[in-house]
């Protein structure tokens, strides 16, 4: 468990680390904090020739914000969300994320452009970014580009950036005061990827309704899915009125799982889903009647 | 019998809450571990293993350009060393050479087929990755069925099927203990299998000095000396030209006390090298290589009488062993374990069992933190709260009513074991007082029943035999019989003290508990006393640190031998002080008579610079004691432990509210040890019960290999635990002390299980199998409610 001979390159600006990627081709790796790629390239999985170290480029660890929303740098780690060292648009859904990944020492070091760019299903930014439809800003000897995290997460450890290209930064819309949040982990452990990961999104209304509701699931497939059919049977309904059991066949639709598997495993993950998003849902009603 | 927390006589001595000493260094980051070893010349090796679970080895191809000396096949081992075989005197028992390097086949994912060496473990891993290994697939035998299928592939070709030994009993008349039950029960139940995992993996360094023809052997070992002897064996050598040493160690838990092929290989290529080499296993050859755990089934029926009254047992137990024997312990030492602790703390008379240690495609198993009795007490425990359900009492009731109680003490239990002493029954009852048992059931009862949470009050109990000597090891087949411990004391010419002993402290604090014997017979404070320990070449011989045996074994042997160095001590002073020994007492480090007193410092400087002042008393000021304790059926430990866990209906998942443990380890040592040892087994009994497991696929690839499958117990899954003590000394050894090291990871999975089941009566479910992931957890609820209500499931 020893990774691979490699050459460092610790770039102290984008053009510079852009030029690199060009030039070292695919056998050149962005690293951030590492905390996905070193147990990676320590079991051998990955064995790049180069590591171009991003983590000294003062022009990622920017936050930038307005009106409309924040850039959160690239390199912006999960600990700077969770205590909130950089603003949070999105009223403490941010926050509440980063809190939940992994332990504290992950979060001193992995970033969050290093999370997306993994794309693992199971992981928090990707699927809080693309239920909050953010975007990333992705720069090459090219020139930048903006794509949309639901475009860019293609698969497991699969994006649609070229080997060349460096996220930037991530963009991220203000979450309208009428719009209210709920999130649910369920994890086997604290500090655990998660086995089901919900983001519910909705309107405020004064009442337990459920409106316009976006609900956003990780773990479930090899991309962040999102439960259309799902939304469509809560609209409108009490939260207290719907119950875990009822949305088993919903999200199975969803996903194109079968709701009436017989091995134990999948008819667990399945239900394991429905309460997860039932949980998400709850913690967006009880934040409404919180005020 | 009961004495409770005894004020110790000696400041420092028995009973002494005496801070442990290596803490210090540890905490400091001065532990000097095999990885830290510096030796001039050392090389890295990374060993090729095997990736295929069972298959035939067609060809190892090592890279035309490797360096001379810089890749070892089995080919160039097999004039170097025998093959490691543990025999057993069972009747039947099949051996399994465990070879040192894989020649024609492999037979779990993960046995070494060949070293590589380079100046750093990258290069060697480089290396390695060069070395080209074919194998043709066999079909793989990963669990019981697969292993007990008439026509199962054979792990080993020459064996008729695939069990090592089979073993029986019965004892009494189980059938008419059957006819005349009331009601009986009969339950399967499953503790999957585990990894080890100490902190700190395994490593060896070997190097053979060509001046001194002297082979050094540093390896995180549990058993220096007897790796130094099997080693000479093996590689045809005469033991005193090897010397073995474990320097710091960051923990074992049983796996570092078997003989493994790494050690055999590092020692045999060593000495072909004229440079030291070393291997420090790395997580993933930790989670595939090392020798793993429990991998238990049980069938057990019971029988009972109408009171409540425990009238027989039933079991038929099921051990997957993994693919070899491992030395000197053999596949079937968990099995003969479990038959002997089925019984446990009760007083039945009838019982009949039969084991078999099956033979499969994964890592060897080997002794592992109560060996064999954490699957028997969870099988055991499970089925008297079923049994206590079924007749309508409350379990710790149940087990009121059977356990052996102090007035029977010595007892021998139906399976042959002598509990020596205590009060089993009082410590259910504290147990009971301790978690507030009458609390829960109240707020157990007060929980809605449309709350989609649910609350489970468990207990379990056990007995763990500790220390045990030749006779207990002859029973269950070894082909040694352990018993003996040595020690040797010496005072040095400035008054200070060296305690030399063969067993290995990797985590017990032994250079503390070992320090304060010294204390307790010549009155000064351990700092004064040096344990050496782990060095073959500096310590008598010895067996080593397992079955929970150090404190008793090598305490005993360091009591004699400092009660001997006292009275040489007190006879030089008798004739310095010109006072008869039966007046002298040793005080505050000085020889005390009626009249006048003398300082070691004095006495040992008069002594050993001037024996010519000290006439009539012959040379050396330094005792060698070995122990055997005349009884050898060991020094029983007990223990109950109480969990209350909170059932998520939703989720299937148990989070521990409450935990109590209330035991008895005799005379204590130091409590703050004691208490260290129970925690941390406790901890490890959780992991057992809710978390760990090694997932091995169809074809024998194992699932779980690194931390992100394996999940192990961390600060946010152990509650703080209530420990109550009761203090009956053992009548069997020295001081009256019970081994202690493996209670505490006994009893969880069972308590927890029957907190589990408890938690989930009203539904019919039942927490039957270990780790009770939050998966089984719902799933045994669903199907119990779908069992239920077949018809209501229809029309919805
Ligand atoms: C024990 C443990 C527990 C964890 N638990 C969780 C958890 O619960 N939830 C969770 O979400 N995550 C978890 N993680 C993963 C963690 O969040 C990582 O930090 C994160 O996935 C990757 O971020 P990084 O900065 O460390 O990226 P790195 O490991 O440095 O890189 C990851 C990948 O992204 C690429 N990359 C990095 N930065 C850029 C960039 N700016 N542009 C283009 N490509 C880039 C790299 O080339 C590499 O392919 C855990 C990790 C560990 C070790």
């Amino acid at each position: 468990m020893k990774p691979a001979a490699f050459d460092y390159h610790r770039p102290a600006g984008t053009a510079e680390a852009v030029r690199l990627l060009s030039d070292l081709g695919d056998d050149a790796k962005v690293i951030a904090g590492g905390q996905s790629l070193l147990p990676i390239m320590n079991m051998r999985l990955a064995e790049p020739a180069h590591l171009v170290d991003v983590t000294g480029i003062a022009e990622l660890r920017q936050t930038t914000v307005d009106a409309s929303g924040a850039r959160y740098g690239a390199t912006t780690t999960h600990m700077r969300f969770e205590y909130q060292l950089v603003p949070d648009v999105t009223g403490g859904l941010l926050s509440r994320m980063a809190a939940g990944i992994g332990y504290q020492a992950i979060r001193n070091r992995g970033t969050v452009g290093g999370s997306l760019a993994h794309s693992d299903p199971s992981a928090e930014w990707p699927t809080v970014m693309a239920a909050l439809d953010a975007a990333v800003h992705v720069l090459s000897v090219r020139g930048m580009r903006r794509v949309p995290v639901r475009d860019l997460l293609l698969g497991f450890f699969s994006t649609a950036l070229e080997p060349d290209e460096l996220i930037v930064d991530v963009e991220v819309g203000r979450l309208p005061a009428s719009t209210r949040w709920g999130v649910c982990k369920t994890a086997r452990k604290p500090g655990e990827f998660a086995e089901s990961l919900a983001v519910a999104l909705m309107e405020h209304d004064a009442t337990p309704r459920i409106r316009q509701p976006r609900l956003w699931l990780g773990a479930a497939a090899d991309t962040p899915v999102r439960l259309a059919g799902t939304e469509r049977l809560v609209e409108g309904h009490d939260v207290d009125a719907v119950t875990a059991d009822d949305l088993v066949v919903p999200i199975a639709a969803d996903l194109g799982a079968d709701p009436g598997a017989g091995d134990p495993a999948a008819r667990y993950v399945l239900h394991l889903h429905a309460v997860t998003v039932h949980r998400a849902l709850r913690a967006v009603h009880e934040e409404v009647s919180d005020e | 019998m009961t004495t409770g927390d005894s004020t110790p006589a000696r400041r420092y001595g028995i009973g002494a809450r005496t801070p442990r000493r290596e803490d210090a260094r540890h905490l400091a980051g001065r532990g000097s571990f095999v990885s830290d070893v510096k030796l001039s010349g050392l090389r890295e090796v990374a060993f090729v293993r095997s990736v295929v679970a069972h298959g035939r080895i067609t060809a190892v191809s090592v890279p035309d350009d490797a360096e001379p000396g810089s890749v070892w096949t089995a080919a160039d081992l097999a004039q170097l060393a025998e093959p490691l075989t543990a025999t057993s005197t069972l009747a039947g028992f099949r051996a399994a050479p465990l070879p040192n390097l894989a020649a024609d086949k492999v037979r779990y994912v993960g046995e070494p087929i060949a070293v590589a060496i380079a100046g750093t473990r990258a290069e060697a891993e480089d290396l390695a990755a060069r070395i080209t290994v074919d194998i043709t697939p066999l079909p793989a035998v990963v669990g019981f069925s697969d292993a007990l299928a008439h026509n199962a592939p054979k792990v080993h070709n020459d064996w008729p099927d695939n069990i090592f030994a089979t073993t029986s009993g019965d004892v009494g008349d189980v059938d008419a203990a059957a006819r005349e039950a009331a009601v009986s029960v009969t339950r399967e139940y499953t503790m999957n299998r585990q990894a080890v995992v100490p902190l700190e993996g395994r490593g060896v360094i070997a190097h053979y000095d060509r001046s001194a023809d002297r082979l050094s052997v540093w390896s995180s070992t549990q058993t220096p000396h007897m790796i130094r002897e099997m080693i000479a064996i093996l590689l045809g050598i005469e033991a005193r030209r090897v010397r073995v040493i474990a320097p710091d160690m960051g923990g074992a838990f049983g796996s570092k006390c078997s003989l493994y092929p790494e050690e055999v290989a590092l020692a045999a290529i060593a000495m072909k090298l004229d440079h030291p080499i070393r291997w420090v296993e790395d997580r993933w050859e930790g989670m595939v290589a090392s020798t793993q755990a429990r991998d238990h089934h049980y069938l057990v029926t019971a029988h009972a009488a109408a009171d409540g009254t425990l009238l027989g047992v039933e079991a038929d137990i099921l051990v997957n062993g993994g693919a070899y024997s491992v030395y000197p312990w053999t596949a079937t030492m968990d099995a003969t374990m479990a038959a002997a602790m089925i019984p446990g703390p009760y007083r039945v008379r009838n019982y009949r069992f039969r084991t078999r240690s099956v033979a499969a495609n994964k890592a060897p198993s080997g002794p592992y933190r109560g060996v064999g009795r954490p699957g028997a007490c969870f099988a055991i425990e499970r089925t008297i709260d079923e049994l206590a359900h079924e007749l309508g009492l409350e379990p710790y009731e149940m087990r009121l009513k059977n356990m052996v109680r102090p007035d029977e003490m010595p007892y021998t239990s139906v399976a042959g074991k002598v509990y020596d002493s205590g009060d089993y029954p009082e410590a259910v009852r504290q147990a009971a007082v301790l978690i507030g048992h009458d609390t829960w059931r109240k707020r157990q009862r007060g929980v809605p029943t449309d709350s989609r949470h649910r609350i489970g009050i468990g207990y379990g109990s056990c007995t763990e035999q500790t220390a045990h000597g030749c006779v207990e090891w002859a029973t269950r087949g070894l082909a040694i019989t352990i018993g003996t411990e040595g020690a040797r004391l010496e005072m040095d010419a400035t008054g200070g003290f060296t305690l030399s002993v063969g067993i290995k402290s990797h985590g017990q604090g032994s250079e503390t508990t070992l320090a304060q014997v010294v204390s307790e017979v010549f009155d000064v404070e351990p700092e004064h006393v040096t344990v050496i320990h782990g060095d073959t070449a500096l310590t008598p011989r010895s067996e080593g640190t397992f079955a929970s045996r150090s404190m008793v074994m090598a305490g005993g042997a360091s009591y004699g031998a400092a009660r001997q160095l006292a009275q040489k001590v007190k006879r030089i002073a008798s004739v310095l002080l010109d006072e008869p020994v039966e007046d002298l007492r040793l005080r505050d480090h000085a020889v005390v008579g009626r009249a006048g007193s003398l300082g070691y410092r004095e006495l040992a400087k008069e002594f050993l610079f001037t024996p010519d002042h000290v006439p009539g008393i012959e040379g050396g000021l330094e005792a060698t004691y070995y122990y055997r304790p005349a009884v050898e059926t060991g020094a029983f430990s007990y223990a109950t432990h109480a969990a209350v866990v909170d059932v998520d209906l939703d989720t299937g998942g148990v989070t521990l509210l409450d935990y109590a443990v209330v035991e008895d380890c005799g005379t204590v040592v130091n409590p703050l040890i004691v208490e260290g040892q129970i925690v941390g087994g406790v901890a490890q009994g959780i992991g057992s019960a809710l978390l760990e497991e090694l997932v091995y696929g169809d074809d024998g690839q194992p699932k779980s290999s690194s931390f992100l499958d394996y999940l192990l117990p961390g600060t946010t899954e152990i509650p703080e635990l209530k420990i109550g003590h009761l203090r009956t000394a053992s009548p069997n050894t020295v001081f009256g002390m019970k081994g202690t090291g493996e209670s505490g990871a006994i009893m969880p999975p069972a308590a927890i299980g029957n907190a589990v089941t408890d938690a989930l009566r009203e539904f019919g479910a039942q927490a039957n199998e270990t780790p009770m992931t939050p998966q089984r957890v719902w799933t045994a609820l669903r199907d119990a409610q779908d069992a239920m209500a077949p018809i209501a499931e229809t029309v919805s």
